[in-house]
C-alpha cells in the first residue's frame, strides 16, 4: 500500500495514461494523412478565430477569418510534404521542440498533484535548513585590542564581572557595543566568520572570552538567545510546497528520462581517454 | 573650551597636534547623556550597522540576459542573495562569501519576459520569422548564440524589433503583464521583514542611438500597489525614452497606488555628457524649472560604482587627484556607435554632476543633482557578485572560463572595450534601523547610504558645527554624529557662531578585507565668481605618514604577492578616526562635502582568474587596485 502513497508512482500512473493519449490521437492523425484529406472543423475554425482576438483585441472579419484557414490549409499541406521530402529530419529546431515538449509533458504532471500534507511534512523534516528561522542571539560586548596579553584580558573581565561599568573597559571601537536579537549570520557579517559560533553555549548574562574577531580580541556578554526552530508546516505550507515541487519535478525528469532510456541500447565512442 | 577649539581647527591645525588639549571623552559624553537610562544602549534609534544590499540585478528575464543564455529567475536570485548555493547557467556552483541584507531586483522593462519564451521556442516566438531566426541562432550556442543575442539588441537599440514580438511582449499584452506578476510575487515571496528584503522594482531602459540614459526604480511597497499598474517602457508607440515619461509614470503610480517610488540613474560614463546636463536635455528639451525640479523630486540617489565602470570621478576633470583615475571606461557610449571627447566627460560623473548641481540650485532655487551614492553589480547572471574572488561577471557569456577576458564587452569599427575592463563593484551600504521595504526605502530617500566597489567598508559620516577631537575619543561615535550633527546624505543644520563646519567620520575595514590606506574628504563649491571648484583632502591615514611638500600623503605600499593572489594586513589600518574642519571655508559659498575611504592594494578579479585558471593575461591588463567606499554628500547651503 505504501507504493499508492508515493508521488513517483502517482507521476507514473497519469503519465502512461497521457502518452497513452497521445498515442491514440496520433495514430488517428496518421490515417487523415494516408488519404490526403484535409479537413479543417469548426473548432479548428473557432481556435484562428480566439489566436486572432487574443492578439488583436477584436474577432475577426470574414475575410481575415478566411485568410487563417487558408493560412493554415497552406501550412498543412507544406508540412505534410516537408516530412515525405524528410526535412523534419536533423532539423535542430525541430528536434529541440520535440524533447522540450517532452519535458513539458513531465512538468504538467509534476504540477498536477497535490501532495497529502504528511508527504510535506516529511520533506520539511528532510530539509530543516531550508525552513528553520535563523539562531538570534542578542549580547554586548568589550574590544580588547588586537593582540592583548593574558593578563589584559583577565583584568579586564574581572572588571566586568564586578560591575564595573561596560563603557569604562577595553579600547574604543566603531563595531556596535551591543546588538539586539540578531541572526548569528548577521552577526558574523559585521565582526567576522565564526565570531557567534561558541554564543550557544556561554551562559547568558555572564562575561565569557577571550572571542576572536575579523578585528582582534573580544569579551562577550550574551543577553538572550533564541534558539532556531522549525515552523509549523501550516506556517509555510506554500514555501514547502513550491520547493516539494521543484524537487519533485526534478526528480521525475530524472525518473522519467532513466526509464526511457531503459529501453535504448546506447552505442558511442568512449571518450573518457579525450577529456584529460 | 568649544570655541577654542574650532578656532584651532579652522586654523588648519591637524587633529594630532591639539589631542593634548582636548577635553576627556567622557566629560564630553557626560553633557549628552545624563537623561541615558542606566543601559547605556538603551533607547537607541539609530542604525547600529549598516545593511548590504545590490540595487540592480538581471535574471533571464530581462532581453539581453535570457538572450546571452541566462537560465536563473527571480526565484534563483532571491535565494542566491540570500546565501544560498545556485547552480549558475553555465553549470557552475556558486555562492556569496556573506549573504546580502536585501536587494532590488531590476529586469528590463522593454520585451520583459520575451527571453524565456524565445529559450523555450514558444509558438508565438517561432511564427515570426525573426523570432525563428534568433531561436535557431540561441540553440546553436556557442558564437552563433552570442551573435544572435548581439543582434537582439542591436534591433532593441535602433529600434527595429519586429512589430508583433513587440506588441506581444509590452504593456497591454498578456505575457507582459503575467511577467510583472511573476516578478512581483517572487519578490513578495522572499521579502521576510527583520532578516531579507526584496525589493520589487524594474530597469527603465532608456538608450537612444546608444546614449545610456538607464533609470532603475525601487518601490516601497508590496503587491498590492505593484500590481495596479505594469511598468513603462521605452519602445514605440508603448513608451518613450525621454526621462519625463518616466516621471509621468511615477506621478501616476504614487497617485493612483498611494505608493512610494525612487529612480535612480547609473553609468553616465556612457552617456557621452547626457547623463547630468545643465542646459540641454538629450530629447531637446531644456534643462529648466520643470526638468530640475522633477529629476530632484524622483532622483535622490545614484549608482556610482558598478560592472561597467567607476562613475565618482575621472581624472581630466580632477587632474590633482591621484585616486581619480579608478576603472575608468572612455571609449564611447554604450554601444560605440559615438567615441568619447574631453568635453563630454563633465556630464558623465557624480563628483561633476555635484558641483553642477550647485550651480544650478543657484540659477533655480533646486539642485537636481542632490543625490545619494551607491553601488550595485548591474550583472546579467542573477547572480549579485561583487567580490573579486568570487566574480561571475556581466553576463552568462563571461561567466568564470579560461577564455572569458578575450571576450570583449563590446567590440567594432570605431573601438573596443576589452574584457579585462570588467569591474567586479559594488554594493550598497544603507543606514536603516530596520530590515524592512519601509525603512531602507525612506533610508534611500534621505540619502544615508553609500557606494563600496565591493568590500563591506564601515563609514560613519556626520556633519556639525561643533564636532571637537574628544569626540574622536568617544564610545559613542553615532550618539555622538546624530546628537551633535547629520548624517550622510542631509543638509548642514543652519550655521551655529563664525566658525568652520566640522565632520565626524569614522571608517572600519571590512572584517574579512583589507587595512584602510586613508579617509579623504572630497568637497566642491561654487565660488564667489561663479566658478565651479573642488579639492581633495586626506584627512586619516595609517602607518603615521608624514605629508610631502605637495601636501600629498604617500602611497601606502603594496603587500601582493602576484604569484598567490595575495596580500596581508602589514600595512594600512583596521580603523580610521577623525573630526576634520573645513581650512577654507567660505560661509558665503554652497559647496558640499563627501568622504571616500581607501583600502590597501588588493588584488583584482582577473589575478584570481590568472591563478585557477591560468589565463593568459593582457600586458596592459591591471592587476591590483585599491577598492573603496564613497559616502553620500553634505550640503551647506549659505543662509541670505
Amino acid at each position: 500500500m505504501r507504493l499508492l502513497k508515493e508521488p513517483l508512482f502517482h507521476f507514473f500512473l497519469i503519465g502512461a495514461a497521457i502518452f497513452f493519449w497521445f498515442h491514440i490521437v496520433s495514430t488517428d492523425s496518421e490515417t487523415v494523412e494516408d488519404l490526403e484529406t484535409i479537413t479543417i472543423s469548426e473548432s479548428d475554425v473557432a481556435l484562428l478565430a480566439s489566436q486572432f482576438e487574443a492578439m488583436r483585441k477584436r474577432s475577426p472579419n470574414s475575410a481575415e477569418l478566411q485568410a487563417l484557414v487558408n493560412a493554415s490549409i497552406r501550412e498543412e499541406i507544406l508540412v505534410r510534404e516537408a516530412k515525405k521530402l524528410g526535412l523534419d529530419r536533423g532539423d535542430t529546431v525541430i528536434r529541440s521542440r520535440l524533447s522540450q515538449k517532452m519535458d513539458f509533458l513531465t512538468e504538467a504532471i509534476a504540477t498536477s498533484v497535490v501532495p497529502e500534507d504528511e508527504e510535506l511534512e516529511a520533506f520539511l523534516q528532510h530539509n530543516p535548513e531550508r525552513y528553520a528561522t535563523p539562531t538570534k542571539v542578542a549580547f554586548t560586548q568589550v574590544f580588547l585590542g588586537e593582540d592583548p596579553s593574558d593578563a589584559e584580558i583577565e583584568q579586564a573581565l574581572t572588571a566586568l564581572r564586578t560591575d564595573q561599568d561596560v563603557t569604562a573597559v577595553g579600547a574604543s571601537t566603531l563595531l556596535p557595543a551591543s546588538m539586539p536579537l540578531t541572526p548569528t549570520r548577521a552577526i558574523d557579517s559585521v565582526f567576522g566568520a565564526g565570531f557567534s559560533k561558541d554564543f550557544e553555549e556561554v551562559e547568558t548574562d555572564q562575561w565569557s572570552g577571550p572571542i576572536q574577531s575579523g578585528y582582534g580580541v573580544h569579551l562577550v556578554q550574551v543577553l538572550a538567545i533564541e534558539p532556531s526552530q522549525i515552523p509549523p508546516l501550516s506556517e509555510i505550507h506554500s514555501a514547502v510546497l513550491r520547493d516539494w515541487r521543484r524537487t519533485m519535478s526534478e526528480d521525475l525528469a530524472l525518473a522519467q528520462f532513466n526509464a526511457l532510456a531503459e529501453n535504448y541500447e546506447i552505442v558511442a565512442p568512449d571518450l573518457s581517454g579525450l577529456l584529460k | 573650551m568649544l570655541r577654542t577649539l574650532v578656532c584651532f581647527i579652522s586654523l588648519g591645525l591637524t587633529p594630532t597636534n591639539i589631542l593634548a588639549d582636548a577635553v576627556p571623552s567622557e566629560q564630553a559624553a557626560e553633557g549628552l547623556f545624563s537623561d541615558r537610562p542606566y543601559s547605556p544602549y538603551a533607547n537607541r534609534s539609530f542604525p547600529e550597522r549598516p545593511l548590504w544590499g545590490d540595487t540592480h540585478l538581471h535574471t533571464g528575464l530581462s532581453l539581453d540576459a535570457g538572450a546571452f543564455g541566462n537560465t536563473l529567475l527571480p526565484d534563483d536570485a532571491w535565494r542566491f542573495a540570500k546565501g544560498e548555493q545556485v547552480i549558475s547557467s553555465t553549470g557552475q556552483p556558486v555562492r556569496l562569501a556573506r549573504p546580502l541584507d536585501w536587494m532590488v531586483l531590476t529586469d528590463h522593462t522593454d520585451l520583459m519576459g520575451f527571453a524565456p519564451d524565445l529559450q523555450a521556442g514558444k509558438p508565438g516566438v517561432l511564427a515570426d520569422p525573426k523570432g525563428l531566426e534568433w531561436y535557431e541562432g540561441y540553440k546553436a550556442g556557442g558564437e552563433e548564440a552570442g551573435k544572435t543575442a548581439f543582434d537582439i539588441i542591436t534591433n532593441f537599440s535602433q529600434m527595429t524589433l519586429p512589430e508583433i514580438l513587440l506588441e506581444s511582449y509590452s504593456p497591454g499584452a498578456d505575457a507582459f503583464a503575467f511577467t510583472w506578476e511573476s516578478i512581483v510575487l517572487a519578490a513578495e515571496q522572499h521579502n521576510d521583514p527583520g532578516n531579507f528584503t526584496a525589493f520589487i522594482g524594474f530597469e527603465w531602459t532608456s538608450v537612444p542611438k546608444g546614449f545610456n540614459l538607464h533609470r532603475n526604480v525601487m518601490l516601497r511597497d508590496g503587491p498590492i500597489r505593484a500590481l495596479q499598474m505594469v511598468p513603462p517602457v521605452t519602445q514605440p508607440p508603448y513608451g518613450d525614452t525621454d526621462p519625463k515619461s518616466l516621471y509621468a509614470w511615477l506621478e501616476e503610480y504614487e497617485e493612483k497606488t498611494g505608493g512610494r517610488a525612487v529612480a535612480f540613474a547609473h553609468n553616465g560614463n556612457l552617456s557621452n555628457g547626457w547623463m547630468f546636463p545643465t542646459e540641454d536635455t538629450y530629447h531637446g528639451g531644456k534643462v529648466d524649472e520643470d526638468y530640475v525640479a522633477a529629476r530632484a523630486k524622483w532622483e535622490p540617489h545614484y549608482e556610482v560604482t558598478q560592472i561597467k565602470g567607476d562613475g565618482e570621478a575621472h581624472p581630466f576633470l580632477s587632474p590633482d587627484d591621484e585616486f581619480a583615475d579608478y576603472e575608468n571606461w572612455d571609449v564611447g557610449n554604450l554601444d560605440i556607435t559615438e567615441l568619447k571627447t574631453d568635453d563630454m566627460l563633465a556630464g558623465e560623473y557624480a563628483r561633476e554632476a555635484l558641483k553642477r548641481g550647485l550651480m544650478l540650485e543657484e540659477k533655480f532655487g533646486v539642485n537636481p543633482y542632490k543625490f545619494g551614492m551607491g553601488g550595485a553589480t548591474d550583472s546579467h547572471t542573477s547572480l549579485a557578485t561583487a567580490e573579486e574572488d568570487n566574480f561571475f561577471g556581466k553576463s552568462v557569456s563571461v561567466e568564470p572560463s579560461a577564455s572569458r577576458i578575450e571576450h570583449p564587452f563590446i567590440a567594432n569599427d570605431l573601438g573596443e572595450i576589452p574584457g579585462d575592463l570588467l569591474v567586479a563593484s559594488g554594493y550598497t551600504a544603507v543606514w536603516a534601523t530596520e530590515n524592512t521595504r519601509a525603512a531602507i526605502f525612506d533610508a534611500f530617500k534621505r540619502r544615508e547610504t553609500y557606494a563600496t566597489t565591493g568590500p563591506r567598508i564601515g563609514l560613519r559620516f556626520f556633519g556639525g558645527w561643533d564636532f571637537n577631537d574628544a569626540d574622536v575619543e568617544t564610545r559613542f561615535l553615532a550618539d555622538v554624529g546624530y546628537t551633535k550633527g547629520v548624517p550622510m546624505g542631509s543638509d548642514l543644520r543652519p550655521r551655529e557662531g563664525d566658525g568652520a563646519p566640522a565632520f565626524l567620520i569614522a571608517a572600519l575595514r571590512d572584517p574579512i578585507g583589507a587595512n584602510l590606506d586613508r579617509v579623504q574628504v572630497i568637497k566642491g563649491w561654487l565660488d564667489s565668481e561663479g566658478t565651479l571648484q573642488e579639492k581633495v583632502y586626506d584627512v586619516a591615514w595609517s602607518d603615521n605618514r608624514v605629508a610631502d611638500q605637495n601636501g600629498k600623503i604617500p602611497a601606502v605600499g603594496n603587500t601582493v604577492d602576484l604569484e598567490t593572489a595575495s596580500w596581508t594586513n602589514t600595512i594600512g589600518t583596521a580603523e580610521l578616526v577623525t573630526v576634520w574642519s573645513d581650512p577654507d571655508f567660505d560661509p558665503n559659498a554652497r559647496a558640499f562635502y563627501y568622504v571616500r575611504a581607501i583600502e590597501i592594494p588588493t588584488p583584482r578579479w582577473v589575478l584570481y582568474d590568472k591563478l585557477r585558471f591560468g589565463t593568459e593575461l593582457p600586458e596592459d591588463a591591471v592587476l591590483t587596485h585599491q577598492e573603496r567606499a564613497y559616502s553620500s554628500p553634505i550640503w551647506y547651503t549659505p543662509t541670505e
